[in-house]
């Protein structure tokens, strides 16, 4: 584990890093984007934006993260909403590759 | 008779590209996620510009044809590799499946396929029709 990576503001940091990512890539106001927000049906978020995120993440926290166990892990455990996808961010950050064994 | 097995087609907007183009020797974390070492070889020399999203949009096109996606199946994006031969030809390509593309496209009993590239300053478009 990571828990090196987890700061008490880690949560709030990537919150501000999804939700300024997808106000800006989908041209929507930021106000109106919020945890229930689901990325696909209110935001039209495509494969493109979310490799560009794992990417950002990748680069941020220094993780060591390969695709094959973000797509085993998101076949278990599905991400519609911006809420599912911080949550799921937040593992990333704290487990890396490891997340394949929750 | 040739049988149609699936189906995919996919449009990208070569402006999304522009900032995950890799300098030479240098990969973009996005480009080392998508494109295998030999795509950012060839895209690189071959009108990187288009090379790029051409590649992704055959990529997706793809998965479509499959009716998978990298989240749902073993598949890579670096099983399937769109390779262009010439920099003045972008319609001269070809399209090499590896790993868990290949096997799939071997379980489907595809025997091969037809694709079609296009392209302007906003858009590329790829489409794959697999045949059994």
């Amino acid at each position: 584990m990571n828990m090196g990576k987890i700061t008490a503001n880690t949560r709030a940091e990537v919150k501000d890093i999804v939700y300024s990512f997808f106000s800006e890539e989908c041209e929507f106001d930021l106000s109106k984007i919020n945890d229930d927000t689901n990325i696909i049906s209110d935001l039209e978020g495509d494969s493109l934006m979310f490799l560009e995120l794992i990417e950002i993440f990748k680069k941020k926290y220094n993780l060591s993260l390969e695709l094959k166990t973000i797509a085993k892990y998101i076949v278990r455990h599905p991400v519609d909403t911006i809420g599912q996808l911080i949550d799921t961010q937040m593992l990333m950050i704290e487990h890396e590759n490891n997340i394949i064994n929750l | 008779m040739k049988e149609v097995v699936g189906c995919g087609i996919d449009i990208e907007e070569p402006a999304r590209f522009r900032k995950k183009i890799p300098l030479p020797g240098q990969n973009t974390g996005f480009s080392d996620l998508v494109y295998t070492d030999c795509e950012i070889e060839r895209n690189l020399r071959f009108r990187p510009d288009l090379s790029f999203p051409l590649g992704f949009s055959c990529k997706e096109a793809f998965f479509k044809s499959f009716g998978l996606s990298w989240t749902n199946s073993s598949i890579s994006w670096k099983d399937i590799e769109l390779l262009f031969a010439d920099a003045d030809d972008l319609q001269n390509y070809t399209v090499r499946l590896s790993g868990y593309a290949k096997e799939y496209y071997r379980e489907k009993k595809c025997r091969c396929f037809e694709s079609f590239l296009e392209y302007n300053a906003a858009y590329v478009l790829f489409q794959v029709v697999l045949l059994s």
